[in-house]
């Protein structure tokens, strides 16, 4: 068998449509990782879907629609991975911070908006998923994060970038700076 | 080209969908590929999948992918293939994505946990063995032995 893939932004809003179908409530499902570069079209295919939330509450929302749909769910120290082991479908959820990257007033005011039947769904720029992806890199040297900060550091404003870390911590101010020093001073 | 793989058909594996994914010099199939590799390990015909890979001029880059399909699981079926072909090792190749070309890697990462296999093929690789180990992570080790994992480690696993 081979391995399931997203390859459009629109076959992870059907996706997403049918699990919005099982939300008692709205939380505000915020979209990261590979899932949000789909969307801004740097990445062609992503393996598993990857959503951030505000609180604990909104992602216990979330979850227990993927509960209800049938997903297992993995919980490590930083997100909590739902598995449809059916079609090998993977969705990563945590709510607060993606990895050492906090959710700020400054993050939320750059969201992108989309519509899925009737529920909003908000994409992060790629101001914040630039940050996000530099920090993972320094983390964990996956080429897989290399590679999507390079991407997308051609099409982000730099003096955005240092603005966001301002509001951000000194460990993710030393990542991002350990990125730029690393990887793009070729 | 990868886009000529069968994607309307994603539930069967054949040796030129192998082929087509290796050649693409695209890290979202590369990466897949030793995973795919044990995922179907029983049902692949490794003979004609690596003569359909020396055709294509991509026999050492499979064989390096096969070694290390061989080193996340080991099988019969890796090792006799790779047995087999050992000796005739005299050419060489490059397993890169279109985003980070050997020397760019060699450069940024300055490490590939992968040197052993590069020179038994001689073969280069742009990656490093915890991408791979990755995918094998979450689409071989977690939906095969999933139950089996959550016994000894409940719901807690390392991502």
């Amino acid at each position: 068998m081979i391995l399931l893939r997203f390859r459009t932004w629109e076959s992870v809003k059907q996706e997403l449509g049918v699990i919005c179908g099982n939300l008692k409530d709205e939380p505000r499902i915020i979209t990261v990782g590979g899932t949000a570069l789909l969307y801004h079209g740097l990445k062609k295919s992503t393996r598993d879907l990857d959503f951030v939330f505000t609180t604990q509450g909104e992602c216990y929302w979330f979850a227990e629609a993927l509960s209800a749909q049938g997903f297992e769910v993995r919980k490590s120290a930083n997100v909590w991975r739902f598995i449809d082991l059916k079609r090998n479908l993977y969705i990563d959820i945590s709510y607060g911070t993606v990895g050492d990257v906090a959710l700020t007033q400054s993050m939320f005011a750059r969201l992108i908006e989309e519509q899925i039947n009737g529920f909003s769904i908000w994409i992060v720029s790629l101001t914040d998923l630039f940050i996000m992806k530099a920090c993972h890199s320094v983390t964990t040297s996956e080429t897989d994060a290399i590679g999507d900060a390079l991407r997308i550091v051609e099409r982000v404003d730099m003096d955005e970038v240092e603005e966001e870390l301002e509001y951000q911590s000194e460990t993710v101010r030393e990542k991002v700076e350990m990125f730029r020093k690393e990887f793009i001073q070729i | 080209m990868a886009s000529d793989i069968d994607l309307d058909n994603e539930m069967s594996v054949t040796s030129r969908q192998i082929i087509l994914m290796l050649s693409s010099c695209d890290k979202d199939y590369i990466i897949d590929i030793p995973t795919i590799l044990i995922n179907n390990a029983d049902r692949i015909d490794f003979n004609e999948l690596v003569n359909t890979a020396f055709e294509a001029g991509l026999g050492y880059s499979l064989l390096a992918l096969i070694d290390v399909a061989n080193k996340l699981e080991h099988s019969d079926a890796f090792f006799k293939v790779l047995s087999q072909q050992y000796p005739s090792n005299i050419e060489g190749n490059v397993i890169e994505d279109n985003i980070f070309p050997v020397h760019k890697f060699r450069q940024l990462i300055k490490r590939s946990f992968l040197e052993r296999i590069e020179e038994r093929w001689n073969v280069r690789i742009a990656f490093t063995f915890d991408d791979f180990y990755k995918v094998y992570r979450d689409y071989h080790l977690l939906p095969v032995h999933g139950e089996g994992l959550r016994k000894y480690f409940g719901d807690i696993i390392e991502i």
